[in-house]
């Protein structure tokens, strides 16, 4: 048996010898070079109005001094274009805050410490308006509702977690709104509007504080 | 043990396919912030005058040694904000009795406060250029007829025409406060403008009940007295400012 089977491979062999040299072809290489990948961007660039200058950041877009319960900012924009290179899917928007207590404490202020925790304060500066809109959305992200295509989607607003019918900046820390691409088509520009007031309802825990607030916009692919 | 070795390898299998289903769908991302969004707080901060201007000033109202029935004692507290913004409401409110039982006798019969009247006197002092209002009566029938029988939720007052300190203590109690100026006045200025503005007071006097009998000799009382201020109605009531006062 071993026999046979070692005349078989030794015979496998030489007709792989012979056939190689009986059935030779000619050959040549060819070659695909400088395949490259280029990786792709996205670059979301703000502005305060929609003719730029283009930013990685703005600042002071939202501001009140010697604010006092019932004051609230003008509407104020933030303006949103995609530099990049391939096109978005989403817009987060969420936010992050601090306190500054005054130095030196004022005698009325009842909390010297709410620089401790800055959530009590923001609990107090509610959205009293808030759309993302360019020419093809205009979405109240207070209701979730967009009057331009007319649907209503949850991720589109922010969530009233006390149920207080108001929606505050601790409320959108909690529940970042998911919104549509803001480059749905090429160079287009879109928009947040926005309104912040100081509650009627805060008390003297806040007086003389100062609240930091950063606005925090991710585009997703 | 077979099943401990299938097991095992189903449990590689996931983390494996764990792994990889994080790398296949890791997204690009950017972001951009809105920073330096600023909002600060005012400050009311009323200071009251006492040899300068201080939170609390102690011993306003003393009444002279020996008090007798028909007597009378008054003073007069005057009033700065030392906030950043303008205050436009202002009251009163009184409580914490102490002594030994003067209060039903010792009675309110003077309350005037000042408006529009805006100077800037140091050390401050009554003007001529003042406006006072003497809202004594209304604030007499306000708390004296404020009981049931006048259709109030709380019996507090025995409509005698007569307020004692006993039923101010007591209607401030409840909790309620003497709201005697809701601003802003006609130019829009707030009754205490911000950053020591304008100066208003307000004067009390107290009578040591003339138809009190003998069993109030050698009594006491002391109260405190607290300005309240709030920048608007829906401030109201606000934290108060105590000016504790002693005598009697």
């Amino acid at each position: 048996m071993k026999r046979t089977l070692t005349a078989i491979v030794l015979i496998g062999i030489v007709v792989t010898l012979v056939g190689a040299g009986t059935f030779a072809y000619f050959s040549d290489a060819g070659r695909s070079y400088d395949n490259t990948f280029t990786a792709g961007t996205l670059d979301l660039k703000v502005s305060h109005s929609s003719a730029g200058p283009w930013t990685e950041g703005v600042s002071g877009t939202w501001t009140l001094s010697n604010m006092k319960p019932g004051d609230e900012t003008p509407t104020a924009s933030v303006f949103f274009k995609n530099f990049g290179s391939i096109a978005s899917n989403t817009l987060e928007i969420t936010c992050n805050y601090t306190v500054t207590e005054e130095m030196p404490q004022t005698e009325s202020d009842t909390d010297p410490h709410t620089d401790q925790h800055p959530d009590e304060m923001a609990k107090y500066m509610i959205i009293t308006m808030m759309f993302y809109r360019n020419d093809q959305l205009n979405i109240n992200c207070l209701t979730g509702y967009d009057s331009y295509f007319g649907q209503t989607k949850d991720e589109w607003k922010i969530n009233d977690a006390n149920g207080d019918g108001k929606i505050s900046l601790y409320e959108l820390k909690l529940d970042p709104l998911i919104l549509p691409s803001p480059d749905t088509q090429p160079n287009k520009i879109t928009q947040l509007d926005m309104k912040i007031k100081f509650d009627e309802s805060a008390g003297n825990d806040f007086q003389g504080d100062t609240f930091n607030l950063t606005m925090i916009f991710t585009l997703k692919q | 043990m077979i099943s401990k070795k299938i097991l095992a390898s189903i449990f590689v299998i996931g983390i494996l396919a764990l792994a990889m289903g994080y790398g296949t769908y890791s997204y690009f991302s950017d972001i951009a912030k809105s920073t330096g969004n600023t909002f600060t707080a005012g400050t009311l901060d009323i200071k009251l005058w006492g040899s300068s201007w201080q939170d609390n000033v102690v011993g306003t109202w003393v009444s002279p040694t020996n008090w007798a029935p028909g007597e009378y004692v008054e003073a007069t507290l005057y009033m700065k904000n030392f906030g950043s913004i303008g205050v436009t409401h202002i009251g009163v409110k009184v409580d914490n009795l102490g002594g030994t039982g003067l209060e039903t006798a010792v009675l309110l019969t003077k309350f005037m406060y000042t408006e529009y009247w805006d100077y800037a006197a140091t050390p401050p002092g009554p003007g001529t250029t003042r406006n006072e209002y003497d809202i004594t009566s209304w604030v007499i029938s306000l708390i004296d007829d404020w009981n049931i029988a006048h259709g109030r939720a709380e019996d507090i007052g025995n409509s005698d025409g007569k307020l004692t300190l006993s039923e101010f203590i007591a209607w401030c109690a409840v909790p309620h406060s003497l709201k005697f100026f809701e601003g802003p006045w006609e130019s829009g200025e707030p009754y205490l403008k911000p950053n020591e503005g304008n100066e208003q007071y307000l004067t009390l006097g107290f009578t040591f009940d003339s138809g009190a009998g003998d069993n109030y000799q050698g009594k006491t009382a002391s109260f405190d007295l607290s300005v309240l201020a709030a920048q608007s109605y829906s401030q109201w009531p606000p934290v108060w400012w105590t000016t504790p006062s002693h005598g009697y």
